[in-house]
């Protein structure tokens, strides 16, 4: 053979690899794999449910009930926790009947503390009349006792009460602030600031009650 | 015309922004602060806060106690009961009832009422500062404005000045002319016993100066042999 056939062959041979190594690891690469388009739910959530009416119990009654946009569920039997987010709906219940309905950003709910964590943009209802909004509210049903452990405003029939925390005995059907309390929009006296004291608060008599030290500080000549 | 309209209107502005802050520093601040063992109920705006176990009222340079109170925040009045005191700059009232109008700086005090002024006097002292003066006055009722500290005393009113004593049914204190005008069965006695009986006296509480008048007078002192 010729050196110059020689060279053609081999040229040959070259572009021949060269087309097999393009088709084998160019064109014909094997796709990779679709990902997955549903929501990650996070590594220990077990069951995901979208769209949910989920109710707690105590002493095998209706302790609160939810609606909500959807509900999840971390962990095991013994430290489980149900994770519920937008909460169109809720019910907290008073032997058995709903007491007040709320609806918040989201909701926690732990199996071992038995308590139902509200948080973001919490609003309760009762009668139908919005009663207080706040950034998270904890509801524990074997205490029957709704613990605001932030700022919150009161709604009452002519205006607002802004308290720096609270919490609301529901056998008792009481409010109990803690910290200052401000009335405002109710007096020509502008607004009355309550401090000190363990405050009771009734949001329908819009009344309250302090004993011990407590100081209330208004203005006259408005 | 046009011109008359703005000129009104800028006149109007003006006024109103000299009436704006008059009218802010016209509200006033109140603090109401209870005891330890207190217990407070508050009724809604339009109702009554009553106090029981020890109340401080404040306002402007006011400092009110007395055992209990039921104040009502809309209408800024209140009715302390049960060892009520009121202090204010140089003056004392003490009695067992007071209603306050905070609206209208004027109070109201009844049953065992005593009032006490430290008054400055006319006279300098050697240092040349101004001597004071104790005055009591001790009455059934009393009126004050403690915006003025003026005050009008009525039933078995007696006035102690150094030593001096005054029994009348009324008297009228004027800050302003720092003088207190005693009506109805004057009587005035001095520290050496001398007295004037008459149905009007005029006692000026910032010097040694009594006016007496009326239709019947009845002056009585000792004359030495």
């Amino acid at each position: 053979m010729s050196p110059r056939a020689h060279r053609a062959v081999v040229a040959a041979a070259v572009l021949i690899v060269a087309c097999l190594y393009v088709y084998g690891f160019v064109l014909n690469r094997p796709e990779e794999q679709a990902e997955d388009s549903r929501p990650r739910t996070g590594p220990r959530e077990q069951l995901v449910i979208d769209g949910a009416v989920i109710q707690g119990m105590d002493a095998g009654v209706t302790a609160w009930r939810i609606a909500a946009e959807s509900v999840s569920v971390v962990g095991d039997q013994r430290s489980s926790s149900t994770h519920v987010r937008g909460i169109i709906h809720g019910e907290i219940m008073r032997d058995g009947e709903p007491y007040m309905t709320f609806t918040a950003g989201s909701g926690q709910y732990a199996a071992r503390t038995a308590e139902l964590v509200l948080d973001g943009g919490v609003v309760f209802h009762q009668d139908g009349e919005q009663l207080l909004r706040s950034d998270q509210v904890i509801w524990k049903p074997d205490e029957s006792r709704a613990v605001v452990p932030g700022p919150a405003v009161i709604t009452t029939s002519s205006g607002e009460v802004k308290v720096d925390s609270l919490q609301l005995d529901v056998t008792a059907d009481k409010l109990y602030s803690e910290g200052q309390l401000v009335i405002t929009g109710t007096s020509s006296s502008g607004d009355i600031a309550v401090r000190g004291g363990r405050i009771v608060f009734d949001p329908k008599a819009e009344a309250l009650e302090a004993t011990g030290p407590t100081t209330i500080e208004f203005e006259i000549g408005h | 015309m046009k011109r008359a309209l703005v000129r009104g209107l800028a006149l109007a502005i003006m006024a109103s922004m000299v009436v704006l802050p008059l009218s802010a520093e016209a509200a006033k601040s109140v603090r109401v602060t209870t005891g330890p063992e207190s217990r407070l109920t508050y009724q809604g705006t339009k109702g009554d806060t009553t106090i029981e176990g020890g109340v401080t009222i404040e306002y402007d340079d006011v400092v009110i106690t007395s055992s209990s109170a039921t104040v009502n925040i809309d209408a800024g009045t209140a009715l302390l009961s049960g060892g009520v005191t009121l202090v204010q700059g140089e003056v004392t009232v003490t009695a067992e009832v007071m209603n306050i109008y905070l609206k209208e700086d004027r109070a109201e005090f009844s049953g065992g009422v005593r009032l006490t002024k430290i008054e400055p006097q006319a006279e300098m002292d050697e240092e040349g500062n101004p001597v004071t003066t104790t005055i009591t006055l001790d009455c059934s009722t009393l009126k004050i404005s403690t915006a003025t500290q003026d005050f009008d005393a009525d039933g078995d009113v007696t006035v102690s000045k150094g030593g001096q004593v005054a029994r009348c049914r009324t008297a009228s204190y004027s800050s302003s002319e720092r003088r207190i005008v005693l009506e109805g069965d004057v009587s005035i006695t001095g520290e050496d016993n001398e007295s004037i009986r008459c149905d009007r006296a005029t006692v000026y509480t910032d010097r040694e100066r009594v006016e007496a008048e009326g239709k019947s007078m009845e002056i009585t002192f000792e004359i030495e042999d």
